[in-house]
């Protein structure tokens, strides 16, 4: 597998590189969309139920069904812009969910106190509510993040050059170093992600531990 | 200062109104503590004054204009309020809370840095210790302190304030109220004080207001809603040894200006000590210790001034 790698260490790069740009356009393009619905779903209780019941029913569709019914669609078919879609769809579940419930458990006597001092409704987004969902919504980029580049590798089935391809052709070439260069990048990418995401997360965590005296 | 005219709070969805037909005055200047039981109205009162809530009929002014008439934020930045979950931010610092009023009004920066100095000195902390902590690093009666600082902070003629020590240990509740009289005596703010402590209420008001119902019973001094309760309902809310309790709050010094008699008997075994904190309530304790009918009272040099007999004490009490 080693001599695998060092062969084609180039065509490894750039699969990463692929790889890495899909995985950063889906957050980005989720985090853009996600967080102000998930904050929007907070003050309307309809849309909050809708978004619920969507992302839901998204979310339950597997992976490579997403990738199918998207390539049939006009305008979309193969290849970055169906394979992004799919990402930020599977990211509206836990991002949405993530952003409204750390802004829903605030707790109430915060509020009670910041609009009694005569803070107005954008104070007290900007000044209380959002930084106290921040840990909240940091758990769900962190578990979107880990669904993104896992599930990008399964883009390579609808024409995405990257880590996943070198899975998928491993595989019909029964090379199995190949597959296992493949799997093995993923899985460190992955898991150092979700070390690494997890030691911020385990740092922001600490100021919304609520009051109480030592 | 604070007129409130035949207010009525009904919530919806409910058929007795939480506030009914109450008339209150509360006067500038003065710590005027809202006693009564839970689900009397009193937190309700307070929560219309500050617009938390919105009266169904009747009106509020303050100052002569009616509340409805102010900004509902700027109406709030000017009432400090302070509650008993304290509410203070777990992501900013002791002094960034304290700072929350004076920067929604936009005060210049050394302004606030100066007067949050002091604020924490006020309340007994160090601005370069405490001041840069956390919330969460701080003891009950600590964060109780804060919330009271902060409530102050942007120099509201007018504070609000619904049970803030109600939670914490009595040792601290009692450090708390003694600090707040202090600071009530320096800075002269028009204080409501909610709470279900009758010796809290004694003990911090300038006049008592006593809840029922949704209404104001009786509004007095604590010395008279302890001696002329208006009905049987303060009487009997004020408790049986509520006489007791008005011993505690008159000073033996004013009773010995209204009565000064002449030195019948140096027997100084029935002596006690006359400072500026001797009430009638020690007075009395002394007379029951040495099992007498009357005592001297002598000063810091042990000289006699005067005498006080139990009658004294008596008739002192109705006097009032």
């Amino acid at each position: 597998m080693i001599e695998y790698m060092s062969k084609n260490t180039s065509v490894i790069t750039k699969y990463t590189l692929a790889h890495f740009s899909l995985t950063i356009s889906a957050i980005l393009i989720s985090l853009i969309l996600w967080i102000p619905i998930g904050v929007y779903m907070t003050r309307n209780k309809k849309v909050a139920n809708f978004i619920f019941a969507t992302s839901n029913i998204l979310y339950c569709i597997p992976s490579i069904a997403m990738f199918a019914i998207l390539i049939t669609i006009p305008f979309l078919g193969l290849g970055r812009k169906s394979a992004i879609i799919a990402l930020v769809l599977y990211s509206m579940m836990p991002m949405t969910r993530s952003v409204y419930t750390g802004i829903k458990n605030v707790d109430k006597s915060l509020i009670e106190a910041v609009k009694g001092m005569g803070m107005n409704a954008r104070n007290i987004f900007w000044e209380v509510e959002l930084p106290m969902a921040v840990p909240s919504i940091f758990s769900g980029f962190r578990i979107m993040t880990i669904m993104i580049t896992s599930t990008a590798t399964l883009a390579t089935y609808i024409g995405e050059k990257n880590l996943g391809r070198l899975i998928s052709q491993g595989l019909s070439r029964s090379n199995m170093e190949m597959v296992a260069t493949g799997a093995i990048l993923v899985s460190i990418i992955t898991l150092l992600l979700d070390f690494i995401l997890s030691k911020i997360e385990d740092k922001l965590s600490w100021y919304n531990t609520n009051a109480g005296g030592e | 200062m604070i007129f409130l005219e035949s207010v009525t709070k009904l919530y919806p969805g409910e058929k007795i109104p939480a506030i009914d037909n109450l008339n209150l005055h509360v006067e500038a200047g003065k710590l005027t503590v809202f006693l009564g039981k839970s689900g009397c109205g009193k937190s309700t009162t307070l929560r219309l004054i500050n617009r938390m809530l919105d009266s169904t009929s009747g009106t509020i002014t303050i100052n002569g204009k009616n509340i409805k008439d102010f900004d509902e934020d700027s109406l709030r930045r000017d009432i400090g309020y302070v509650i008993q979950d304290i509410g203070l931010l777990p992501n900013k610092t002791v002094e960034e809370n304290i700072a929350i009023v004076p920067k929604l009004k936009k005060w210049d920066k050394e302004m606030i840095t100066q007067r949050v100095r002091d604020l924490i000195l006020m309340i007994g902390l160090d601005p370069d210790i405490e001041g840069k902590k956390y919330p969460r690093h701080l003891s009950g009666g600590q964060m109780q302190r804060v919330g009271v600082a902060r409530g102050l902070a942007g120099n509201p003629p007018i504070v609000l304030m619904d049970e803030p020590f109600g939670a914490v240990d009595p040792i601290a509740r009692t450090k708390l109220q003694d600090d707040l009289l202090k600071i009530q005596n320096a800075e002269k703010k028009t204080i409501c004080f909610v709470t279900h402590d009758i010796d809290e209420a004694i003990k911090l008001g300038d006049k008592i207001a006593i809840f029922n119902e949704g209404k104001v019973v009786q509004c007095d001094e604590p010395i008279k809603i302890l001696m002329r309760p208006k009905n049987d309902f303060v009487k009997e809310f004020m408790g049986e040894t509520r006489v007791l309790d008005a011993l505690k709050i008159i000073k033996l010094k004013d009773l010995i200006e209204d009565n000064h008699k002449k030195i019948t008997d140096e027997n100084l075994d029935r002596k006690i000590e006359l400072n500026d904190n001797s009430t009638l309530y020690s007075a009395l304790a002394n007379l029951i210790e040495k099992n007498k009918s009357i005592i001297t009272i002598v000063d810091n040099e042990n000289k006699p001034i005067t005498e006080v007999s139990f009658d004294d004490i008596s008739k002192y009490l109705y006097k009032e």
